[in-house]
């Protein structure tokens, strides 16, 4: 194998059999590309090439992302309709089914006393039509820092607002949010346990 | 150009594993050398949306409860011998079943067979393990006896509480997780088996394996292998049943018959008639009042198919808890 000492010249020796060698070896190289999923790193000694496999990576329904102050949630249905933050579905597909800008919900309050807060889901549960309520405020997504300890304790006043936590952030400080844990990775439905409605896992 | 040439000669060509998706309570062991012990960090699962919390030591050895999103390394201190039902992965690994005393051992004279030391020491390797479990806390029912059932004979009266206790979720290291039996109805409502107010489920399994040809008093240490066998993989919820107000409630019940021996004085039938009433009555009045809980997760009960020769845990999509 050829080394870089073979293509120099020293002084008084001819150079054009160094050329001649020195083309050969390119030609004989050819050139390399990286493509999808391949990444080249090209050093001074050498190049390496790393191959990343697709991965089965699993998202899940809700997938709460942090952007500055701000979060998205991935798509994920209550009883196969999608929340909506600021009368927008969370996936940003109208009522024709025309893919919008996702909408994002500004994180304004800050963390409690365990620098925790939470991103929920809080359904307004229509009894009487046994479904959602149809409004813009029935299914929505918000921002809490005082969950509930109980599931069943969830009710806020209006004994047919039922809230799940979809992910919680932890705080580094009253201010910056280090780190979003996901908690819940599947649709959801409106579930009765012994006349307590509850959020639960679409089966 | 030499130095171009170079740079884009090939080196190297490598291909990473692709990562499994880390699920919640995915349990690392490690060991800690300067406190010569294994500890293990969970990443952190939720249970009804809250953190978990595990009791550990700081520097100074004050206990305190911190959350698992804080990443607490939970020391494994306490283990059993795994000489029984091996797990085919660690049969794999050279870990056999204890074998029941020879013909031979026992004309010699030994009576003692100490559990886990294979028969033949040579290449054979020590199993031990702990377990880390999953504790929920609840309220529970009380029950006080103002007359008790057997005084009178019916007509018992008692009085129902709840003893209150908030609910919290903690990661506790355990030698050996069995799980709470169910105790019967009349036990219950005798109050002869106090209800814990407790919930359990196992988390993980941590199995430790031990280098090859040592003996049983061999201790575990840093030439000692863990392996981690996941039971939960989904944060969770804690569902409490039952009337948890805390007004307590006067009961009359009448329990002629409960539970009592078949009386051999009296006619059979009746007797068990009668039993049989006041059975029902007492599990129809605890499967209405008492308080239960129940951890569940999403997810079929039943893990996917796997070659356990390969691997401790079943892939993805991963089993969950009804």
């Amino acid at each position: 194998m050829s080394t870089a000492r073979d293509f120099y010249a020293t002084p008084g020796e001819p150079i054009r059999p160094k050329l001649a060698a020195l083309a050969k070896h390119i030609s004989s190289m050819g050139g390399v590309q990286s493509g999808r999923g391949i990444r080249k790193h090209v050093y001074k000694y050498g190049t390496s090439m790393v191959s990343d496999p697709a991965t089965s990576a699993f998202v899940g329904a809700f997938a709460v992302r942090m952007s500055g102050d701000a979060v998205t949630v991935g798509h994920g249905t209550v009883d196969d309709v999608v929340p909506k933050i600021d009368g927008d579905p969370i996936d940003g597909i109208n009522a024709e089914g025309e893919q919008g800008s996702i909408p994002s919900l500004v994180i304004e309050d800050g963390p409690n006393e365990q620098l925790r807060s939470w991103v929920c889901v809080e359904v307004l549960y229509d009894e009487a039509k046994k479904g959602i309520a149809e409004d813009d405020e029935s299914l929505i997504i918000t921002h809490r820092n005082d969950l509930p300890v109980k599931q069943e304790a969830a009710a806020t006043g209006d004994p047919l607002r039922i809230i799940k936590p979809l992910a919680m952030l932890v705080w580094q400080t009253d201010s910056v949010v280090s780190r979003v844990r996901q908690i819940t990775f599947f649709d959801q439905r409106v579930v009765s346990d012994n006349g307590t409605l509850r959020l639960a896992e679409s089966a | 150009m030499v130095d171009y040439a170079f740079a884009r000669r090939i080196r190297s060509i490598m291909n990473r594993d692709a990562l499994e998706w880390s699920h919640a309570w995915k349990t690392s062991v490690v060991w800690n050398a300067e406190r010569e012990r294994f500890e293990a960090i969970i990443k952190p699962g939720f249970v009804n949306g809250l953190d978990v919390t595990a009791r550990v030591a700081n520097d100074e050895g004050e206990f305190s409860d911190v959350p698992l999103t804080n990443y607490p390394a939970i020391p494994l201190a306490s283990t059993r011998e795994v000489s029984a039902s091996v797990n085919l992965f660690f049969q794999s690994f050279g870990v056999v079943e204890t074998s029941e005393p020879t013909v031979d051992q026992l004309e010699q004279g030994i009576t003692e067979v100490i559990e886990g030391l294979p028969t033949d020491e040579t290449d054979q390797r020590r199993l031990v393990a702990t377990d880390l479990v999953l504790q929920c806390t609840r309220p529970s029912t009380t029950i006080d006896w103002t007359v008790a059932p057997f005084e009178t004979g019916s007509q018992a009266t008692f009085v129902l509480g709840v003893k209150q206790a908030e609910q919290t979720a903690k990661i506790v290291p355990m030698q050996e997780w069995k799980p709470i039996e169910a105790s019967d109805a009349l036990s219950r409502l005798e109050g002869g088996i106090e209800d814990s107010g407790l919930d359990e489920c196992l988390v993980a399994n941590v199995f430790f394996l031990s280098p090859p040809g040592v003996g049983i008093d061999y201790p575990v240490g840093a030439d000692w292998q863990a392996f981690v066998r996941h039971d939960l993989f989904w944060n969770a919820e804690h569902i409490v049943s039952g009337n948890v107000s805390p007004a307590p409630q006067p009961i009359s019940l009448n329990l002629a018959g409960v539970g009592a021996a078949a009386n051999a004085q009296l006619i059979v039938n009746q007797i068990l008639a009668g039993q049989n009433d006041a059975d029902a009555a007492v599990l129809q009045f605890m499967q209405a009042n008492e308080i239960k809980g129940r951890i569940t997760t999403p997810g079929s009960a039943k893990p996917a198919d796997f070659d356990m020769t390969a691997r401790l845990d079943p892939p993805f999509p991963y089993k969950g808890r009804s």
